[in-house]
């Protein structure tokens, strides 16, 4: 009884220091004490049951019908379960049903391709989503408009300031203050496209992930401190007993980031309102199209490139319309036998050439890349270099006649580019059929990867497949198969933290380390 | 079951015995790893202080992509391997070897131990067979495959112990030289993967220099699980 007094108030004792949320319905009336948070019933209300999960099964019989099938809410696999290889081909088959869904028409068409644009392009449904910069970064920590649809009055003040008459439904923001825009992870540098201009990154969020941070008060250092505290009363004591701390014990308990998980458990009894989507992040890189790109062959988004006017006054804030052509795009979707997240990746299929292609000197010297140039020789274009400093992305073209040359280190297995083959068949004659998977990275050990507090176990990640998974345009210089300093999904984002001091883990994603 | 674990410096770092294991009523597995384990903390520490400087240049093998699972006689060769493991290391072969096993360190190894040493190995998983015939009690394999009296089987044997749990690679002749005469037996680090995988970090429930798995603020924490709960099949009680 005392345990349950204590949590609550702590809660209270919280949410008096929190920020509250900026809708005047959530806010008590004055004098009032606001009612504690059923934080399951919190959950489930920002994650409802979805009643129309994709749960296509895996199979080489890829048809039209999987144009159609809709956004899985997790991977559903078959047997054998020991089997990696086959599982592997069922997340898979799952990151081509998600790319699919993601990228049908946001204006309610719903079939992939058969937009208004070129090759039958539109505004997708992700591009619909939250960005980072409109949840993360506005000005004192100031909460987020609650409407999940993108406005153009939400975005950062100064953002909003130059740009806002301008930025279109659907536009893409590109917010040149934030460094990792044009720098890649660890600012290990630029990437350079062969038009020798900067290629641009952008992070969105799904609505369950929104809510979460909105309603928890994520969005800011003091939120999360005000979050981190409700924890410390009864929670956070180390129970040698149990052997595992006392908060393991409840994954929804208060002050332990633990983001709505996509379900589609069929062996549930109620099954059938145990479907939800989950978590979904998105990161997209994007270069811009030149005059010797065709457009076509792309998905575009008539961007918004805002650039803050240089600290000395003399470079005014400019904000510049241009039509970006997408050349890599991440996924990672959180579910409940994989709380480590599943994160698929994608690339347009000009963007590189494999190592061993250009080792084995099977590139033609005609083929055109995005980020490759194959007259260049070897010693005047060394592969996967960074550019040489300074990185100002207001300074276009890149200086010095600079152009990235990047390959492949990973070489793409058999089994995927078959089922790209497949995939892209389907997708003939439209803008989609030129992109291609490159892998999807799981937690693959299965009783590990259920487990709700992954910080609890001897390997938290749960030994991630493929071990290694880098996009070439995403972690371009982190490429390669080097324990830590090669990309991995799972063991990267396995660091992610809270931003307020002492940091906590944030379950898999950076977005909460941008509070401020 | 293991109740404690402590681990102690010794004065000699090649005998003394590492880890004291409050042992109940566990499988003899771990009175195996109780005698067999011969290693310090302080001087796997001074080891992976020496791999990190290695590492890169110290790598014997390139991947090794044929898996044995496609081969019957390459299968129970494997499972031969394992089995011979675990008596060696007091590890599950299930933690050794997990049924998902993407990293796959179990292939690396059986291959340098095959390419380096084939006709002992060859007569190491013979006695492994041999001794399990006549019981399958593990302290009683153990004590076959360590038997002085067969000195090439007795150290590579205790090559392929330091090899799961160091990540790194001793000659035998190395490893006999160094008892008789006292002096630092010369290693390799096996690859990257293996540099990560050893089994002395979560054995000590730390990590090597330069690589963990743990989230970021570990560092101030106790540590996150038990020892059984690495080393043992997953739900042993």
């Amino acid at each position: 009884m005392r345990k349950i007094w204590l949590v609550a108030v702590s809660i209270l004792g919280a949410a008096c220091c929190a920020i509250l949320p900026i809708s005047s319905a959530q806010s008590p009336p004055s004098g009032t004490t606001p009612p504690v948070k059923d934080l399951r019933t919190e959950v489930s209300a920002i994650n409802p049951h979805e009643p129309h999960c994709n749960l296509t099964k895996q199979t080489l019989d890829v048809t039209s019908a999987q144009l159609t099938s809709g956004l899985p809410c997790t991977p559903t696999l078959i047997a054998p379960f020991d089997d990696i290889v086959n599982l592997q081909f069922g997340f898979d088959f799952y990151s081509w049903l998600t790319f699919i869904a993601l990228n049908t028409p946001a204006d309610g068409q719903n079939v992939i391709g058969r937009g208004p644009g070129a090759g039958g392009d539109s505004i997708t449904k992700w591009e619909q989503y939250k960005q980072l910069p409109d949840v993360m970064l506005l000005p004192k920590g100031k909460p987020p408009a609650p409407q999940f649809e993108a406005l153009p009055g939400s975005a950062p003040s100064d953002v909003a300031q130059h740009c806002g008459k301008r930025i279109e439904a659907g536009s893409l923001v590109i917010h040149l203050e934030a460094e990792d825009t044009y720098n890649q992870p660890f600012k290990s540098g630029p990437l350079i496209d062969q038009n020798g201009y900067n290629a641009y990154f952008v992070i969105l969020m799904n609505e369950p992930m929104f809510r979460y941070i909105l309603n928890n008060n994520l969005y800011s250092i003091k939120g999360q401190e005000a979050f981190k505290r409700r924890n410390e009363v009864d929670f956070g004591k180390f129970d040698r007993e149990a052997d595992e701390p006392k908060h393991a014990v409840d994954p929804n308990a208060p002050g332990i980031v633990n983001f709505p998980n996509g379900s589609a458990d069929d062996d549930s009894p109620k099954h059938a309102e145990s479907h939800t989507i989950g978590s979904i992040m998105i990161k997209a890189s994007w270069k811009q199209l030149g005059p010797s790109d065709d457009p076509s062959k792309f998905h575009t988004n008539r961007a918004i490139i805002y650039t803050p006017g240089s600290a000395d006054g003399t470079r005014p804030a400019t904000c510049v319309a241009k039509t970006l052509g997408m050349v890599g795009f991440h996924i990672g979707h959180k579910t409940n036998g994989a709380h480590q997240w599943v994160w698929s990746t994608f690339e347009h299929v000009n963007n590189v050439p494999a190592q061993h292609d250009v080792d084995e000197h099977k590139i033609s010297g005609q083929t055109r890349f995005n980020f490759y140039n194959p007259e260049c020789n070897p010693s005047n274009c060394p592969a996967n270099k960074t550019p040489p400093r300074p990185w100002d992305p207001a300074t276009q073209p890149f200086p010095g006649g600079f152009r990235s040359q990047i390959t492949r280190v990973i070489p793409i297995t058999p089994s995927v580019a078959n089922l790209n083959s497949a995939f892209r068949a389907i997708l003939t004659n439209t803008v989609w059929e030129n992109y291609m998977l490159v892998s999807t990275q799981w937690p693959s050990l299965q009783v590990c990867a259920q487990k709700a507090i992954p910080s609890t176990l001897p390997d938290p990640t749960c030994a991630p497949a493929p071990t290694y998974l880098a996009n070439t345009t995403l972690e371009t210089y982190s490429q390669g198969n080097v324990p830590l300093a090669s990309s991995s999904c799972i063991a990267c984002h396995g660091n992610a933290t809270t931003h307020h001091k002492p940091a906590t883990p944030s379950d898999f994603t950076f977005i909460l380390e941008k509070a401020h | 079951m293991i109740d404690s674990v402590s681990i102690t410096d010794a004065p000699d770092p090649r005998t003394a015995t590492m880890l004291e294991l409050s042992v109940s009523d566990g499988p003899n597995a771990r009175e195996i790893l109780e005698n067999t384990m011969k290693v310090t903390r302080r001087a796997a520490l001074s080891r992976a202080i020496a791999i990190v400087g290695s590492s890169a240049a110290g790598s014997l093998l390139r991947p090794e992509s044929a898996r044995a699972a496609d081969d019957p006689a390459a299968k129970a060769r494997m499972q031969n391997f394992l089995g011979v493991s675990e008596i060696l290391t007091g590890i599950s072969q299930i933690r050794l070897s997990p049924q998902r096993d993407p990293i796959d360190i179990k292939t690396t190894y059986l291959t340098l131990v095959t390419n380096r040493r084939p006709v002992v190995f060859e007569r190491l998983l013979q006695k492994y067979g041999e001794s399990r015939a006549i019981s399958p009690d593990p302290k009683m394999i153990g004590a076959k495959l360590l038997d002085p009296s067969e000195p090439k089987v007795c150290y590579l044997a205790r090559s392929i112990m330091l090899m799961w749990y160091l990540g790194v690679w001793y000659e035998p002749e190395d490893l006999q030289l160094a008892e008789s005469t006292g002096s630092s037996p010369n290693f390799s680090v096996i690859s990257p993967a293996a540099y990560t995988q050893a089994w002395v970090w979560r054995v000590a429930q730390a990590h090597p220099m330069g690589y963990s798995e743990w989230h970021f603020g570990y560092w101030h924490e106790d540590p996150p699980f038990k020892l059984e709960n690495a080393i043992l099949p997953e739900g042993t009680p």
